[in-house]
């Protein structure tokens, strides 16, 4: 058997607590981080593993890499295996970001031959050729996980694992990390990795694990388990809050009182707070509205955010091609979608009135804006598909030749 | 998304095992260990021997050519006070620089073993390494100085790789059992530093072993170090063979150091990455 294979897998840690008296230190404490964890992962397979901070998820990554031996049980790993288990990476703080490369790929057993023609691939796959000869010290930190993880990714690693920095860099290089590491897996490299970006663990692994206080709560599909996870995040009183804003810190923009949105209407239901949805059939929301002057340049928007932020839909009244005319008085703005076509999930509703479609993105200079009003609880079938979206669709299979 | 690298990525590598690999490890961080110390400045690397051999040369320059300076005050004197004197200080600055910089390498190269699973004791081993570099440079230099002095060296510098071996037991000992100790308490590596001083008084660089008072020399004769000062300037100044005895009492202790590196490797090689 190849891969990882991990059985009955424990971590004790001991903790010595720094200062006290010479001779009068307090006696140390000691903890297990992870009990009894089991799993395999095939060659080419891509495991995630998911949980809160402190659930075990790094200690698990370092045991797997070799870098922490377990306390009891067994990691068995087959060839090269190669761990991006935090931002520096390994790197040598003083030594330039090429002299770096040279070192990580000794230090992983490549010699100079086989190192050679790997050096300007990680150098292009990082983006960091400008920056590539000045002390790493003068790294950002992003700079640092991208020369991490275009290295690691060059060693000809068996089994890649990476532990939360594919969510650290940029959107761009986001993209090229879970591209690359779909391209290793198809080479036949064990990639295991552990991320709070849920999107890029369903997009790049066939397998999830939840860990929680170092014991695994549940491993299966990236849908079985992030549904589990959210249900454990909402137990443990982590639920989205109708209202509660997006970001920290963020807050409802005044309203300027010329437009209010005097009631929201979601599926029938006034100002609901959580408003069950099924994937596949209609969502009706109506924005009750007063204006107090006249107003021609109204703009109705609702958008939908996954609960990790992800902007996943938007709409409004300038783009459906919705002429308002001007606004005095009393009135209702409709959306009517005939399929709704989330999958499973929670999503924030934000709607709002906005003088105009540009400056809602620009100046944020809104008549009236309810962020986070309420919350789209989604549940779907099993034959909608996986994924964040479903779309109508239908697979036909006729034999012999076409 | 952005495009992938057009190239394909290189097949994959056999990982290397064994001692090849544990050899080419440790050649490649003694390697960056020795760039590393002067990474950024113009010389570079030259640093490493031009530092020394200033230091080397200064000292001949100071106690050959000033008169007044006779080694043992002129007893039994062969060479000059500056040659006697760094022919002690090549064996010395080797073991002082080894496990004064080892000490604290486990702790410095944290960011390498929190992330890449590698046998830990190459790392004060690279120390002593490049301490080892600096030496056999010295030696060269050393050479050189004899050389423009009208002096040849003798056969006996034949033996200088055997007086190597308990020496760098000692070195390679005391860096990792330095390491060790430093994670297991942190008060370790200050302590070396400061301990360096009084060793250097108690071994016999600046002065001839015959010199030491017969109270004292127990304390010379304990210390592993001054059988192999001793017998470096035997080789190189003095063309006398070394005594054995004192060597096999270095050899002796290196060996239980080595054996005691060891042990603690073993002991807290599992739980090194948690503890640093």
């Amino acid at each position: 058997m190849s891969g990882v294979v991990v059985r009955q897998l424990s971590k004790r840690f001991t903790v010595r607590k720094a200062g006290g008296r010479l001779f009068d230190r307090p006696p140390p404490e000691s903890f297990w981080a992870l009990r009894d964890v089991d799993f395999t992962v095939p060659p080419g397979g891509a495991l995630g593993i998911v949980g809160a901070n402190g659930s075990g998820k790094s200690t698990l990554l370092q045991i797997v890499a070799g870098v922490l031996k377990p306390t009891t049980g067994s990691v068995s790993t087959t060839g090269r295996v190669v761990g991006i288990l935090n931002p520096t990476a390994g790197f040598h703080p003083d030594l330039s970001g090429r002299a770096n490369i040279h070192m990580l790929g000794a230090l992983h057993g490549l010699d100079r031959d086989a190192l050679r023609p790997r050096v300007e691939p990680i150098i292009e796959f990082s983006g960091l050729a400008a920056y590539i000869d000045q002390p790493l010290r003068t790294y950002s930190a992003g700079m640092m996980i991208r020369l991490g993880f275009a290295t690691a990714a060059h060693l000809s690693p068996d089994v890649l694992v990476v532990d939360e920095v594919l969510s650290a860099g940029d959107l761009a290089f986001q993209r090229r990390s879970v591209g690359m590491a779909r391209q290793l897996r198809a080479q036949g490299v064990t990639v295991i990795v552990s991320t709070h970006a849920l999107g890029d663990l369903a997009t790049l692994c066939d397998r999830l694990m939840l860990l929680e206080r170092g014991v695994v709560q549940a491993e299966g599909s990236a849908d079985e388990v992030v549904a589990k996870y959210m249900q454990r995040i909402d137990a443990e009183g982590g639920a989205i809050q109708p209202g509660a804003p997006l970001i920290a810190g963020a807050r409802a923009t005044r309203p300027t009182d010329d437009v209010r949105l005097t009631r929201i209407v979601v599926n029938d239901q006034p100002d609901p707070d959580h408003i069950p949805q099924r994937c596949g059939e209609p969502l009706r929301i109506e924005l009750h509205y007063d204006a107090a002057a006249p107003v021609d340049d109204a703009v109705f928007r609702v958008q939908l955010f996954r609960n990790d932020g992800l902007f996943v839909h938007g709409q409004n009244t300038v783009r459906a091609g919705l002429d308002l005319g001007t606004l005095h008085g009393q009135g209702v703005v409709r959306l009517e979608y005939d399929t709704f076509g989330l999958l499973a999930g929670d999503y924030y509703l934000s709607v709002g009135v906005w003088p105009d479609e540009y400056r809602s993105y620009t100046t944020g200079e809104a008549y009236d804006h309810r962020p986070s009003v309420g919350i789209v609880h989604v549940t779907d079938q099993r034959s909608d598909g996986a994924g964040v979206a479903a779309f109508p669709a239908r697979w036909t299979h006729s034999r012999g030749t076409p | 998304m952005d495009a992938l690298p057009a190239q394909p990525l290189p097949p994959s590598l056999p990982p290397r095992t064994g001692w090849r690999r544990l050899a080419r490890l440790l050649a490649h961080l003694t390697w960056w260990d020795m760039v590393s110390l002067y990474f950024g400045s113009w010389a570079g690397l030259l640093w490493n021997f031009a530092l020394p051999a200033v230091v080397i040369l200064a000292y001949l320059a100071v106690f050959e050519l000033t008169p007044g300076f006779r080694f043992g005050g002129g007893r039994h004197e062969v060479g000059g006070f500056g040659l006697n004197l760094v022919a002690g200080l090549l064996p010395w600055l080797l073991f002082q620089e080894s496990v004064a910089r080892a000490a604290s390498s486990f702790v410095d190269n944290r960011h390498m073993l929190s992330q890449i699973p590698l046998p830990a004791s190459l790392f004060p081993l690279a120390n002593v390494g490049s301490a080892l570099a600096r030496h056999v440079a010295g030696w060269g230099l050393f050479a050189a100085i004899l050389l423009g002095s009208g002096l040849m060296p003798s056969k006996l510098w034949l033996l200088l790789p055997v007086l190597l071996v308990p020496l760098l037991l000692l070195a390679g000992g005391g860096a990792v059992v330095a390491a060790c100790c430093t994670v297991l308490w942190r008060d370790v590596a200050p302590t070396i530093q400061v301990a360096m001083l009084p060793l250097f008084f108690a071994t016999p660089v600046i002065y001839p072993a015959y010199a030491v008072p017969d109270k004292l020399r127990f304390v010379m004769d304990l210390n592993p170090l001054s059988g192999v000062v001793v017998a470096y300037r035997d080789v190189l100044v003095t063309g006398r063979m070394p005594q054995l005895e004192p060597l096999l009492y270095a050899l002796c202790v290196g060996a239980v150091l080595v054996a005691l590196a060891a042990v603690l490797v073993r002991r807290i090689g599992p739980e090194l990455a948690e503890r640093l």
